[in-house]
């Protein structure tokens, strides 16, 4: 499951980041919980991916100390919102597809 | 290698595997510590060991090589890694042989000073126009040497293993690498300013003892000052890089040469003086060196250890 993952890990992030701005440990959490434990990706995986899109103006990132720890908190651009929006109707396209051609495959 | 067990083997092995610039490599090596870390915690609060709760946050972030791997940039052109190479391959020498390092670096230094010192005895040519003149020429080419060599070293250099540790712990490279233009700017404007002012002997020797108080302070302050000053003194100097470059700048001994050449004394007393300082400056380099090498664990678990305790 993680490998099939790997390319959609940018829609994945930016969907995390879209009710609010959240550090590295909190989005793979908010992952687990929406996909019901099923999105396992080794949790290191992430943090160069959030660089990444950060480097892209997708996301952008500053420390907080609200916890009484300093953290690295991210959150999505403007750029990202309309990147998100973007990614995830495709994928929809893709999925819906994907369902279409494989059904009553099983 | 055997795959490490705690946080902090952890983030030995993952520091020395990444590749990248030094000012992504401070955000970086805190953003995975404090995600051990708080995985750690919540196996904690699950009842575990701690010995059981590091292995488990480890097990799940993935291998050090693999994470740090994500991070490579891959700007680097093959003569900047060759350069990069040499660079790490100098530093990593000067570190295990510190009596040997610290020759090597006042070795550098001899062309600045050399530079610095016939600019200080051309002040004593009578016409004060022609000797500032010279030193603002001497100075300014000095200066255009030393940005070009600080830009062309952090060009994208990879940081790998222990010389990224050497340069995170410190500080006058830390600003440098951080703000290469602010840095030299600052120290130019120093160098520049205090030649020139000089030709006056008694504010030229005011400003020598001035100067040398401070980097005493500065020495002994590194010497005995504990990790928690210090930290605060490295953070300082970071977020703060043209105050950190000001006070830096009394470190050049090329400058305290200058000075000294400008003293109104018997030309033997000022050339002993001016190797003094130079006999001074290798013994406190090499002391910098073992420095670096007894507290190079403790800097790092200090540097670790900061955003949680702030």
């Amino acid at each position: 499951m993680s490998e099939s993952l790997t390319g959609h890990l940018d829609l994945l992030l930016l969907a995390a980041l879209r009710p609010g701005p959240a550090h590295g440990y909190a989005i793979i959490e908010e992952l687990r919980r929406r996909s019901g434990g099923t999105f396992d990706l080794p949790e290191g995986t992430i943090y160069p991916a959030l660089h990444r899109l950060e480097r892209q103006r997708l996301l952008e990132s500053e420390w907080s100390d609200a916890t009484g720890r300093r953290r690295r908190v991210y959150r999505l651009t403007r750029s990202g919102q309309r990147a998100l929006g973007e990614k995830a109707k495709s994928w929809r396209s893709f999925a819906r597809g994907m369902a279409g051609a494989l059904e009553g495959a099983t | 290698m055997s795959e490490p067990e705690t946080i902090r083997d952890y983030m030995g092995a993952f520091n020395a595997a990444l590749e990248v610039g030094l000012r992504s490599r401070r955000r970086i090596v805190l953003e995975v510590y404090d995600h051990l870390r708080q995985a750690a915690d919540e196996e904690l609060g699950r009842g575990e060991t701690e010995e059981e709760a590091q292995r488990r946050a480890i097990a799940t972030f993935g291998s050090p090589e693999q994470v740090a791997a994500g991070f490579q940039s891959g700007r680097l052109g093959s003569l900047d890694r060759r350069l990069a190479l040499t660079a790490t391959r100098l530093d990593v020498w000067m570190a295990r042989h510190p009596w040997g390092g610290a020759v090597l670096r006042t070795a550098l230094f001899v062309p600045a000073a050399a530079l610095i010192a016939g600019l200080g005895l051309a002040f004593a040519v009578p016409d004060l126009g022609l000797s500032v003149a010279i030193g603002l020429v001497g100075a300014g080419a000095w200066m255009s040497l030393y940005l070009g060599a600080v830009a062309r070293k952090l060009r994208g250099r990879p940081e790998s293993g222990l010389r990224a540790r050497i340069v995170a712990h410190d500080p006058e490279r830390l600003v440098l690498d951080c703000h290469p233009l602010g840095g030299p700017a600052a120290n130019g404007f120093w160098m520049g300013g205090l030649v020139g002012l000089a030709p006056n002997v008694d504010f030229g020797f005011l400003l020598w003892i001035l100067m040398g108080s401070l980097l005493l302070a500065l020495l002994a302050h590194n010497c005995v000052g504990d990790d928690e000053t210090r930290r605060r003194w490295f953070n300082f100097r970071r977020e703060h890089p043209w105050w950190g470059a000001l006070v830096n700048a009394p470190l050049f001994p090329s400058v305290a040469l200058a000075l000294v050449l400008a003293l109104p004394a018997p030309l033997g007393f000022r050339l002993a003086l001016a190797l003094a300082i130079a006999a001074m400056m290798v013994g406190l380099a090499a002391l910098r060196c073992l420095a670096w090498n007894a507290h190079e664990r403790e800097w790092i678990e200090a540097e670790l250890r900061a955003p949680r305790d702030r």
